[in-house]
């Protein structure tokens, strides 16, 4: 992409410009700047930050003009107003009562009311100023992860700054130089404040999009966290045994499906913050292109062509793609145990295991006793048994096709001809003639495929031991003479 | 419990007139019981009313047992108690003895004399101070009689409670069986689960030899249980009087509920008081010592006095008669050592039985707490311990369901909960074990020492031993 590569261009030659007049040791020649600058502008003087002063700040960006603003599945965006050129904002950090998915309430930290945070969106060369109120019951701070910015903004708690003791207010003020997928995160007491969920996305707009014009523009944050079944508060003290996986803090079924029109080109921005686990998130029905990372836009020639995209611990991904095909397409974190919901460990391995009339024994002391999962654990879910108050173990939702057996970080894209709305608009309904239905006997005939009588043991999935048969046919070479 | 009091009542119609056997004190002591126990005696003496007694403990045998039944079969059928009733005939015949005068003494001496001729003497004296002491030795004896009517009446209430208390052991225990045979349920279930992973291949041998061990300690711990009820069983044969065919009883399986109230503390102590029998043995002592005293002191001295005809023939053939009296003399030993004697005797028994008082208050609050204990842990147990179990067991089940907790920590939880109901079940025996001691005290006898179960003619406390005779 052109546009891309003179935009690197000329912030390289910003920067080289830069360090030739730190080089010089001279005072630095700020640009005339339009917008009037406060105090916090002025004090970049120091490091990288230099390059940036030089670069302008500009009138606040507005939606609709300057930018097509982020969907934001399940969340929201972080209002603000212009005061004296400069776009206000007021984050509050606090307990917030948060639905993982139906079934499941659990008491975590988060801004404004909501986990993750809402989405803070700009533009380039916006003038910010942010204030952060803290309704914890202990210190925070903000950093802005991956922003460039002058080193007293950068939120790092006894580093940077002092923490922002509960019932203060402090304020962020800086001007943002750059374009892309960012986010927030307080940078004091990490593990139990972004365990408990404290953590928000910074999309920045370029000012003049260069390149096709994306129509629907997703951000979505991936996180994990650790809520003992029945229990309803993160446990910040885990550190590998994390039970919810979730995007935008929903776990299956409580994802928003991603719904776009036939032909829309479509950016999904992915970060993540959680605290262990990196996430290959796998796109169903699409080949698409890595376009950003934290660190800018990749150049178009280094855009690999993916279908799986892995979003690094406490880094962001943008992948764009034209949604030519239609369809419900299943977007999921490709780790098996990121598709699950608080399904215990440490159970013992039942598949294949013959239960024969050991439900009857136990029925005598436990009357609510069944045998789980001998043949494997797929349809344990439907049966609707009672499980632990505010749990989700082994939560799905109803398909148009059966149960959907999936929880944590699975979503849908839902992709539609001729719809007017991004409302929600139902299950895909496959075109007759290409369902996947069961083989008629003309067809296995037609095609030569001959059905070998099933084992004699199906009930546990064991088959009756080839190898212990010497001299019985391999499965492969099956006796048609 | 309730089947048998048709049966009850028919025992006591056909014993209502016990009180023709020969008597000897029985009555009063069938008074005494009565006001104690529901439950009748009946002494053997080879009256009809003995047929009528065996055929009462028969029927009670065909019953389910209860504890009613038990101690009623105990009073008829317990050989030992039997045994101790005929301490009233021997304290009858002291009575009887006590009346006799003593048998006068004949004296007869002849002598020789060289070239022939014979000197007789004869003389015929009686202890003439026994006809004083006859009154004495009789109200003696009677007394004697009062302390063994009570002493009999102590060896029925012993009796009774040893049963009671045996009875509760039985019933505790074989309620007790009933759910550790649970917990071998449980174990077998949760090894047939281990078997059928190993068969799957889905864990390892030692997974499986493990919990086999799980199991086995299982069974091995109700093989125990089971010897404890035989044993059991084995103790009420003995207390019961069974023996042969009659050893095939059954006992009522399930102990029963507490009573919604505990009896008041006010006026126990004051009762156990009143009603001991063992202050009563005690008193019979006092009194024998009393009257002791009472003949120490004139005749402390004077061990006999006779008085009688002489009369001799001398040589001649003549005849002199005339008469005799010998009196020992009050110089040396004018009875002080008797009399200090018996009033140091007297003096024990008078602090043994203030000593005697004092332990039964004693052992009545120490009793009465015990008993309110047990109460106390019943109720936790029945209103904290196992509910919290059974909840526990079935939120595990929705974790078990949730896929959230194992089998095996489902059947271990659910094995807490049967461990939880034996601890109700043994709190439940020691309550009633506790009212069955507060109630021994209550009807005036001291336990041996709680818990232990002593023959029913076991010696009693310090105080209450056997009159060493007179």
């Amino acid at each position: 992409m052109a546009p891309h590569h003179t935009c690197f261009a000329r912030l390289a030659s910003l920067m080289l410009t830069g360090s030739l007049i730190m080089g010089a040791d001279e005072a630095p020649k700020v640009p005339k700047v339009p917008a009037p600058q406060p105090g916090a502008v002025a004090e970049h003087g120091a490091a990288h930050a230099d390059a940036k002063a030089t670069a302008k700040t500009l009138p606040p960006g507005e939606p609709g003009t300057d930018y097509t603003p982020v969907v934001v599945p399940n969340g929201t965006t972080l209002p603000w107003k212009v005061v004296d050129g400069v776009k206000v904002f007021h984050l509050t950090a606090e307990p917030v009562q948060h639905e993982f998915a139906p079934g499941l309430v659990a008491t975590v930290w988060g801004y404004n009311g909501q986990s993750p945070g809402p989405v803070l969106e700009l533009v380039d060369g916006d003038h910010i100023r942010v204030y952060v109120t803290n309704r914890l019951p202990e210190k925070t701070s903000v950093h802005w992860h991956a922003i460039l910015l002058p080193n007293a903004q950068d939120g790092v708690s006894g580093l940077t700054q002092l923490g922002i003791p509960p019932g203060e207010t402090v304020k962020y003020e800086f001007t943002v130089h750059q374009q892309g997928t960012f986010m927030y995160h307080p940078h004091f007491d990490e593990m139990t404040q972004m365990g408990m969920g404290m953590m928000g996305m910074i999309v920045i707009h370029p000012r003049n999009p260069k390149g096709p014009k994306v129509d629907r523009d997703f951000s979505i944050m991936l996180t994990e966290w650790a809520i003992k079944a029945g229990t309803s508060r993160p446990d910040t003290n885990e550190m590998m045994e994390f039970n919810i996986l979730t995007m935008n803090s929903k776990a299956f079924p409580g994802t928003a499906p991603l719904v776009v029109k036939l032909g829309e080109r479509v950016r999904i921005r992915f970060g993540n913050l959680g605290a262990m686990d990196h996430h290959p998130v796998h796109l169903h029905g699409y080949q698409f292109k890595v376009v950003a990372t934290d660190g800018g836009d990749v150049e178009q020639a280094g855009q690999q062509p993916e279908t799986t995209v892995l979003v690094p611990v406490g880094s962001t991904r943008a992948i764009e793609f034209v949604a030519d095909a239609p369809g419900d397409w299943a977007m999921h974190c490709h780790m098996t145990h990121h598709i699950m919901n608080q399904m215990g460990h440490g159970l013992p391995n039942m598949v294949g295991v013959d239960a024969g009339d050991l439900d009857e024994q136990m029925r005598k002391l436990l009357p609510d006793y069944m045998t789980m999962g001998p043949t494997g654990m797929g349809e344990m879910a439907e049966m609707g048994m009672k499980i632990p108050e505010n749990s989700i173990p082994m939560v799905g939702a109803d398909g148009p096709h059966g149960y959907i057996d999936m929880g944590g970080m699975f979503t849908v894209l839902k992709v539609r001809d001729g719809i007017t709305t991004y409302e929600d608009p139902g299950w895909y309904a496959q075109p007759k003639g290409t369902e996947v239905v069961t083989a008629s006997p003309e067809e296995l005939r037609r095609d030569g495929i001959e059905i070998d009588p099933p084992p004699a043991v199906p009930a546990n999935g064991t088959p009756s031991a080839p190898a212990a048969t010497p001299g019985a046919a391999m499965p492969h070479e099956h006796q048609h003479h | 419990m309730r089947r048998a009091i048709p049966v009850m009542i028919g025992v006591s119609v056909a014993l209502a007139g016990c009180g023709g056997t020969r008597d000897q004190g029985f009555t009063d002591v069938q008074k005494t019981v009565s006001q104690r126990t529901t439950a009748k005696i009946h002494w053997d003496q080879g009256s009809t009313e003995d047929e009528q007694s065996a055929a009462a403990v028969k029927q009670l045998l065909s019953h389910e047992l209860g504890v009613d039944e038990a101690v009623q079969i105990a009073l008829l059928n317990n050989r030992s108690l039997q045994a101790v009733y005929q301490d009233l005939g021997v304290a009858q015949a002291d009575l009887v003895r006590a009346g006799l005068l003593r048998n006068p003494v004949f004296d007869v001496s002849a002598k020789f004399a060289r070239g022939g001729g014979v000197r007789l003497e004869l003389s015929i004296v009686e202890d003439f101070l026994d006809l004083f002491f006859i009154p004495m030795r009789k109200r003696l004896a009677e007394t004697a009689i009062e302390g063994a009517k009570a002493r009999v009446a102590g060896a029925v209430i012993d009796l009774a409670t040893n049963v009671r208390v045996a009875v509760y052991r039985l019933q505790t225990t074989t309620q007790a069986l009933e759910l550790r045979r649970t917990v071998v349920q449980a174990a077998s279930a949760a090894y047939d689960l281990t078997q059928r992973l190993r068969a799957a291949g889905n864990i390892t041998k030692l997974d499986l030899l493990e919990q086999r061990g799980v199991f086995e300690e299982a069974k091995m711990h109700l093989g125990q249980a089971e010897v404890e009820v035989d044993e059991l069983r084995e103790h009420l044969n003995s207390l019961l009087g069974l023996w042969g065919d009659e050893t095939q009883w059954i006992v009522a399986p399930r102990l029963p509920d507490m009573s919604a109230d505990e009896m008041p503390m006010d006026g126990l102590e004051r009762r156990a008081i009143e009603r001991s029998l063992d202050l009563a043995i005690t008193r019979s002592e006092i009194a024998l010592h009393a009257q002791r005293l009472g003949i120490a002191r004139p005749f402390g001295a004077i061990g006999n006095a006779d008085l009688g005809v002489a009369a001799e023939k001398e040589i001649d053939g003549t005849w002199a008669v005339g008469p005799a009296a010998s009196v020992p003399l009050p110089i040396f030993n004018f009875g002080q050592g008797a009399v200090a004697e018996a009033r140091a005797e007297l003096r024990r028994s008078q602090e043994l039985y203030a000593a005697q008082a004092i332990e039964i208050r004693s052992r009545v609050r120490t009793a009465r707490s015990r008993l309110l204990a047990n109460r106390a842990r019943v109720d936790y147990l029945q209103q904290a311990m196992l509910p919290l179990r059974r909840a526990a067991v079935e939120e595990t089940q929705l974790h078990y369901n949730g896929m959230l907790a194992s089998p095996f920590r489902l059947i271990q939880t659910k094995q807490n909960e049967i461990a939880a109901g034996v601890d109700y079940v043994e709190a439940l025996g020691g309550y009633w074990i506790a009212l069955a001691m507060l109630n021994q005290l209550l009807d005036g006898r001291v336990p041996m020492d709680a818990g232990s179960d002593s023959a029913a003619t076991s010696p009693r406390m310090m105080g209450g031993q056997m009159d060493r005779g007179h």
